[in-house]
C-alpha cells in the first residue's frame, strides 16, 4: 500500500513548514500543503487527500467554514478532517468534534509526536 | 522536539528551528508595532500565530507571552483598557528578551 496522503492547511508557513516535515520525514506520509480554506478545497479536490489536517482560526474561510464546504463536495464529503487549534480549551474541542471533526490536536504541537498521533486517527477511521 | 533518531531529519528540524529562532526579533517587532498603533484585531492574530508556532519550535516561554498578549486582547471588546496594556507590555518586553535570545543562539 502506498502512503497516505496528509493534506495540511495551515495560514501560518512556519506551521505548514513543520507539520510538512514531521508528517513527510519522520512519519513517512505523503504531504500536501495548503495556506488557506480556498486553497485547500482546490487541493482537496485534486489530490484526494486520505486526511484533512485544518488550523481552525484563518483569515477568509476558517477551518470549520472549510470543513462545511468539504462536506459538501462529492469527492471531499467523506474525507476524515483532524483540526489543529492553540485554543483547545475543552469547550472548543467538544465543538470542533460536534463539527464533525475526528480528532483535535493542540498547538503548539510536539513535531516528533504528531505522526504517531495522525496514524492513530487514521487507524480509528479505518484508513491504517 | 525529540524522537526523531534519524540523524538527516534531525539535522533538517535543527535548521528550521534556526531559521525559525532568526526571524523571532522580526515577528516581535511586528506585535509590538501592532500593539503601539492601536491594531488590537491584527496584534491579536499576530500574537496568536507565535503562541501556536514558537512552542512548535521549542520557543515555549515566547509562546506562552504571546499566548498572553492574545488572551489579554481578547479580554476588552473597546480594546484592552491601561491595566491590560501594561501587562501586554510587559509580556512584550518578555518576548523580546526570549526573541534576542534564540536569535543570538541561532547564529
Amino acid at each position: 500500500m502506498s502512503a497516505r496522503k496528509i493534506l495540511v492547511v495551515d495560514d501560518d508557513p512556519d506551521i505548514r513548514r513543520m507539520a510538512g516535515l514531521a508528517l513527510e520525514r519522520i512519519g513517512g506520509f505523503r504531504v500536501v500543503l495548503a495556506a488557506g480554506g480556498d486553497e485547500a478545497l482546490a487541493a482537496a479536490g485534486r489530490e484526494a487527500p486520505d486526511l484533512v489536517l485544518l488550523d481552525v482560526s484563518m483569515p477568509g474561510m476558517d477551518g470549520p467554514a472549510t470543513l462545511v464546504a468539504l462536506r459538501a463536495l462529492q469527492g471531499t464529503a467523506r474525507v476524515p478532517v483532524v483540526f489543529f487549534t492553540a485554543a483547545s480549551t475543552e469547550a472548543e474541542v467538544a465543538r470542533l468534534r460536534a463539527l464533525g471533526a475526528v480528532g483535535v490536536i493542540p498547538k503548539p504541537f510536539d513535531v516528533a509526536d504528531l505522526p504517531r498521533r495522525i496514524r492513530g486517527i487514521l487507524a480509528e477511521a479505518g484508513l491504517d | 522536539m525529540t524522537g526523531a533518531r534519524d540523524p538527516a531529519i534531525d539535522a533538517l528540524l535543527a535548521a528550521a528551528r534556526m531559521q525559525f529562532a532568526g526571524s523571532l526579533p522580526a515577528k516581535t517587532a511586528d506585535v509590538e508595532a501592532l500593539v503601539a498603533g492601536g491594531a488590537w484585531a491584527e496584534a491579536r492574530r499576530a500574537a496568536h500565530k507565535l503562541r501556536g508556532s514558537a512552542g512548535t519550535y521549542g520557543f515555549a516561554a515566547l509562546g506562552a507571552a504571546a499566548g498572553a498578549i492574545e488572551d489579554t486582547i481578547l479580554e476588552g471588546n473597546d480594546g484592552p483598557d491601561a491595566e491590560a496594556r501594561s501587562r501586554i507590555a510587559r509580556r512584550l518586553e518578555e518576548m523580546r528578551v526570549e526573541a534576542d535570545r534564540a536569535a543570538r543562539e541561532a547564529r
